[in-house]
């Protein structure tokens, strides 16, 4: 029996199967925002045929591989890889905040998911599923620097490399978000969709004002903003010791009950903050809590997504 | 400050229970792994003061509720003893628990938290140390269980008889004493000294016998005087040094009336002091202060005085008394009472008089009878104190003087003789008889109805005159000289309580009156006549010198000192003689001056006796001084001085004993009427009736010219009288009232009715030279003779402390809780939103729009 290397397993086949029957809907969802945004100056051209590939009601029926239909009696739509509907970029922060794993967090294999694993999950089901609807994707990792950049491509060998490379990745640097996503911002030429999957802990006006970076360059912004349910409500009452997660070795002993309120202010002020930036980049704000389980989330996103479509 | 339950003092150590739990806090804090910490150290930044003061205070309130519940089952103790006072120990011991408590809330400060732990640690040594010191100082001053010799002094002043609560501290005083001598150790000694004007000593040397004990307190009556503090307790130290145990204390039993404590003499409590210390061990005083009301009413009547010091049957005398109020409430006498001669005069038109206030009531009285009267004013008033209600006066009525004239100018003109016009003044010998009561009265009637009779003789027969005693005043009028014997007679006449008038004229020798002198050598003049001045005649003005009214400070002339109801001072004098008061001698008063500034009247005190020099004569020679109207009460009033010196005094202060000095020669007696004592100097033994109606020893030692009377016992202020012996009724008869009794009395100060209390501040006057202790309840007294001290526990103040804390705690956490917001916290929003934005779904919308075209 052939054995399943490490890295699918950011990628259960239940969580395929889940998810697969999203690629419709998905697609549908990617390809009409993507194809409202993108009057590509390359339509019309057959430079490098990539795949075949189902046809879907609302395809363009240019696009229709007569052939191919008259051999088979089926539709398939020819796809070319100029003509790929979006490039997708995703971007996991991988700073040592991001290792917070708390109590509360959903489980996978019996294991509580940390904010990274939950955005590790994140990207691969992404990644999947874009790749399956034959959109480019490309995955950067950074910390207070870019750690690694694959710049998208639309072949299936890119899920591979991708989930190899979401596998190897570990969090633990410290988060410098603003700095590193305007980093991002200048090495991302093509236009496309950005996925920003982070805790986003920085100073709020600085990551809206990064965003914004990508919004200067028409690129469309997706922000997933993982957190942890302890953050939000901050629920310890005994004395704590709240040890750094980032390096540094920071070691803070209070007792928590007398900071309460003023913590959950601040957090709401910053949250407030970056949803409100996000609302006014016409960004897609998705809070994801790791408190649901990582596919549910996905799939109620993308659902709402659809629904909100029709 | 000490403790009753001192093992439970342990109980602080459970203090540390607040901090334990603090530090188990902080010991079993969980480590969690944290990625907002940006967030929580933005939160603690703008917190952590406030933290910290949080902490601070918790741990204080909590460490001292603790700290006050275990102290106050600790039943502290304040001994009335006390050298630290608690107020001082108990806030120390208190900071040292919350200093304690308070360091392990600067958990991150290690060196701060040392000293803070040091000073709690300094602090909770020196208030040990000075718990143990006072345990070992209290040990060492009540003497512990050794047997004592106790002296118990009872207070029997006049205010000791106000009814307070349907009962006078005096029935209270003597049942306290019952219970102390009741409740203190069987080997206790005792000896008690009532304290009035005098100590009482009722039993001299201390005795253990209980019976022999409250034997001597059965007839204790209130005195009315004040106690004398100093002499009770002196009294009752030499009592105590008959005592055989080496220990020694003395109870004071009293009402606190600051009067007689005599405060501020500080030598006086000196020599006390060292009395004290003759004994084996000084003797601890310990004051039972009886209760006294808050509010009480009480009138009071000052001394009772009289206008005339010489009263005669010829006028009125006026009798004034002040009636005060003393007390707290303001009072309405319903009347004030005279009675004189069994007549019975009252004033009924006092209104109220506030606290603090008084007013004046004066009676007129004409005597009808001469001899010996009580005069009595009593005020009617419904007030708690009724023993200064009543104020007395002893009046001895005289029916005449006799004065002697010497005339220096023996002139075949009446009017020219200088006696004339002073004899006139003093009784006017022509004149008509006038109708009295419808009865024609005879010349010689009419004469004798004048009070002064003057004698004239002619200064060169004046050495006809055998004796001078028989006259009460004699007047020198302008006597050039007199011969050596006259001279000498005259000047023991004074010695011996007579009054001598010079008014020397042209005529009188200066150097004469310059060098007269006693038999001993005294001066017998109280000035030196240096020269006669004339006053040049000016023109179209009659020249003189007036006597200067403004200056009138004198006795005799304080009745025409009145420029609008006198014209003395409109007199012209052409000629004077200038005087030069001896202004060394005390004796020597200038009672007047000229408006030339040189003396009128120059007064001296020569024995019993005075001589009183006047810088004019008394003839119209040189001036018409005695053609003014005034001159007639100017002649009287001098007359009166004069003869006031050899009248007997009756009513007397208060003083070291009863001592009064008689004149046997009764005033206006010829000296042929006047029996001559018995022998040479005897004593004679009679009895008294003092204040208390109490009889008392006394006697009379009686020479020539003097009877001095001595009374034994207390010199209590009030009326006294003494019966005559027999054979000295022909002598002092005239000084006896109808029943052959001397009647006299000691004047009563106001001060005892004023009813101050002695102030902490004269205890610690007290306390510089003798070891005082105040005792508020017999049971402190009992427990002092047991050899304890004694004091007020205070758990209840440190229980009301606890619980009052208690609700600062509560409060202080329910304001931590607001200020935390714990409770009301406001979550974060962090649900996906039910569907993607409004302005997502726009563009959405549009994007479909535009991919259908």
């Amino acid at each position: 029996m052939l054995k399943t290397p490490d890295y699918m397993r950011l990628l259960p086949p239940w969580l395929i199967g889940r998810i697969g029957h999203l690629d419709l809907l998905a697609r549908g969802v990617v390809e009409g925002f993507i194809t409202g945004r993108h009057r590509s100056p390359h339509k019309g051209f057959s430079v490098e045929f990539a795949e075949h590939r189902q046809y879907t009601p609302g395809d363009d029926l240019r696009a229709l591989d007569w052939r191919v239909y008259g051999k088979t009696d089926r539709f398939y739509i020819k796809e070319f890889l100029e003509e790929t509907n979006m490039r997708v970029t995703i971007l996991l922060d991988c700073s040592g905040s991001m290792r917070y794993t708390g109590d509360a967090a959903a489980e996978v294999d019996g294991r509580r998911l940390s904010k990274f694993d939950y955005g590790r999950h994140l990207a691969a089901a992404l990644t999947y599923l874009l790749v399956n609807q034959q959109d480019a994707v490309g995955l950067v990792t950074f910390d207070t620097k870019i750690r690694r950049y694959l710049s998208a491509r639309a072949q299936a060998s890119q899920v591979r490399r991708i989930l190899e490379e979401l596998h190897a990745t570990e969090a633990g640097g410290e988060t410098a978000m603003a700095p590193i996503l305007h980093e991002i911002a200048e090495r991302v030429h093509r236009r496309g969709m950005v996925i920003v999957i982070s805790d986003l802990f920085d100073n709020a006006a600085e990551v809206v004002k990064a965003l914004h970076h990508f919004h200067y360059n028409r690129h469309e912004i997706m922000i997933m903003h993982t957190m942890a349910d302890e953050e939000l409500t901050f629920p310890f009452n005994a004395f704590t010791h709240f040890k750094d997660l980032e390096p540094g070795d920071l070691m803070l002993q209070i007792d928590p009950k007398t900071i309460r309120a003023r913590y959950l202010d601040r957090m709401r002020q910053f949250v407030d903050e970056i949803q409100g930036g996000c609302g006014r980049l016409k960004a897609d704000y998705v809070p994801m809590s790791t408190k649901l389980p990582f596919d549910k989330a996905l799939v109620d996103y993308l659902s709402r997504r659809t629904g909100a479509m029709h | 400050m000490l403790f009753l339950n001192m093992g439970l003092l342990f109980g602080l150590l459970a203090v540390s229970i607040p901090v334990l739990i603090h530090l188990f806090n902080r010991k079993s804090a969980r480590v969690v792994d944290w990625g907002a910490m940006k967030f929580l150290l933005d939160s603690l930044v703008s917190r952590r003061r406030r933290i910290l003061l949080e902490e601070v205070l918790l741990l204080a309130s909590r460490c001292m509720l603790l700290a006050l519940v275990v102290l106050a089952a600790a039943r502290p103790f304040i001994s009335a003893t006390s050298s630290v006072p608690w107020i001082v120990l108990m806030p120390m011991l208190l900071v040292a628990i919350a200093l304690f408590g308070v360091s392990f809330a600067f958990w991150r400060s290690p060196r701060l938290r040392r000293y803070m732990l040091c000073a709690a640690i300094v602090l909770l040594v020196a208030v040990g140390l000075a718990i143990l010191l006072e345990r070992q100082l209290n040990l060492r001053r009540f003497g512990g269980k050794g047997r004592k010799d106790v002296a118990l002094v009872i207070d029997a002043s006049m205010s000791m008889t106000m009814i307070n609560d349907g009962k006078s501290n005096v029935e209270r005083a003597r049942k306290d004493v019952d219970r102390i001598v009741a409740a203190a150790p069987g080997r206790t000694a005792f000896t008690i000294v009532a304290g009035g004007e005098a100590a009482d000593v009722r039993l001299s040397a201390p005795v253990t016998d209980r019976t022999e004990i409250l034997a001597a307190l059965d007839d204790l009556t209130p005195q009315y005087g004040t106690m004398r503090a100093l002499e009770a307790l002196s009294a009752a130290g030499v009592a105590l040094a008959q005592g055989d145990n080496p220990s020694k204390q003395i109870v004071v039993v009293t009402d606190g009336q600051r009067h007689g404590w005599e405060i501020d003499t500080a030598w006086r409590w000196q020599f006390l002091a060292q009395t004290f210390s003759h004994l084996p061990v000084p003797p601890q005083i310990i004051v039972h202060k009886l209760p006294m009301p808050s509010y009480y009413r009480n009138a009071a009547l000052g001394p009772l005085v009289f206008n005339r010091k010489v009263i005669g049957l010829d006028r009125d005398v006026a009798f004034t008394v002040r009636v005060h109020n003393t007390g707290t409430e303001a009072i309405t006498p319903s009347e004030v009472a005279f009675t004189a001669e069994g007549r019975v005069t009252s004033d009924a038109s006092l209104g109220q008089i506030p606290p603090d206030g008084s007013e004046t009531v004066t009676f007129l009285h004409s005597f009808k009878t001469e001899g010996a009267h009580v005069v009595t004013v009593r005020v009617a008033v419904d007030d708690d104190l009724p023993s200064d209600n009543e104020v007395h006066a002893a009046v001895n009525v005289i029916s005449r003087l006799r004065v002697l004239l010497v005339d220096g100018n023996p002139s075949v003109r009446p009017m020219e003789r200088a006696s004339a016009f002073a004899a006139i003044a003093l009784s006017p010998e022509s004149g008509a008889p006038g109708e009295t009561e419808g009865t024609v009265e005879s010349p010689t009637e009419w004469k004798r109805r004048f009070f002064v009779q003057p004698e004239v003789v002619e200064a060169p027969r004046i050495a006809e005159v055998a004796s001078f005693a028989e006259y009460d005043a004699v007047i020198l009028a302008d006597v050039p000289r007199l011969p050596a014997e006259t001279a000498l007679k005259l000047s023991d006449y004074v010695q011996g309580g007579g009054g001598l008038l010079v008014a020397p004229g042209k005529r009188a020798l200066a150097a004469f009156y310059n060098a007269w002198a006693t038999g001993a050598g005294d001066r017998v003049m109280p000035a030196v006549m240096e020269e006669r001045a004339i006053v040049p005649a000016a023109e179209g003005a009659q020249a003189g010198v007036s006597p200067a009214l403004s200056t009138f400070s004198h006795e005799a002339l304080t009745l025409v000192a009145n420029p609008d109801r006198s014209d003395i001072g409109t007199a012209i004098l052409s000629a004077y003689w200038k005087l030069q008061p001896w202004g060394q001698d005390p004796a020597v008063q200038t009672g007047g001056m000229l408006d030339s500034g040189d003396p009128w009247l120059v007064e001296r005190r020569l024995g019993e006796g005075r001589v009183c020099l006047l810088s004019s004569s008394l003839d119209n020679e040189a001036g018409d001084l005695a053609t003014r109207q005034s001159f007639v009460p100017l002649v009287h009033e001098l007359a009166y001085h004069l003869a006031d010196a050899g009248m007997a005094r009756i009513n007397i202060e208060p003083g070291a004993e009863i001592a009064l000095r008689l004149p046997v020669r009764k005033p206006g007696m010829q000296a042929s009427a006047a029996p001559s004592p018995a022998g040479p100097e005897r004593t004679f033994d009679t009895k008294a009736i003092d204040p208390e109606k109490r009889e008392r020893q006394a006697a009379f030692r009686v020479s020539s010219t003097v009877a001095l009377l001595r009374v034994a016992g207390a010199v209590v202020p009030g009326l006294y009288r003494v019966a005559i012996p027999e054979e000295l009724k022909p002598v002092l008869g005239w000084l006896g009232d109808t029943e052959g009794h001397i009647p006299f009395t000691i004047a009563r100060g106001i001060e005892e009715s004023m009813l101050v209390s002695l102030t902490e501040a004269d205890y610690g006057f007290i306390g510089q030279f003798c070891d005082i202790v105040q005792a508020n309840s017999v049971e402190d007294v009992a427990s002092v003779l047991s050899g304890k001290t004694f004091g007020n526990e205070i758990w209840r103040i440190l229980a009301l402390a606890a619980f009052a804390l208690l609700l600062v705690e509560i409060a202080l956490t329910r304001w931590i809780a607001l200020l935390r917001q714990t409770g009301s916290e406001r979550s974060v929003e962090f649900e996906a939103q039910a569907a993607p934005s409004v302005t997502f779904r726009e563009q959405l919308r549009k994007m479909r729009g535009g991919a259908g075209t």
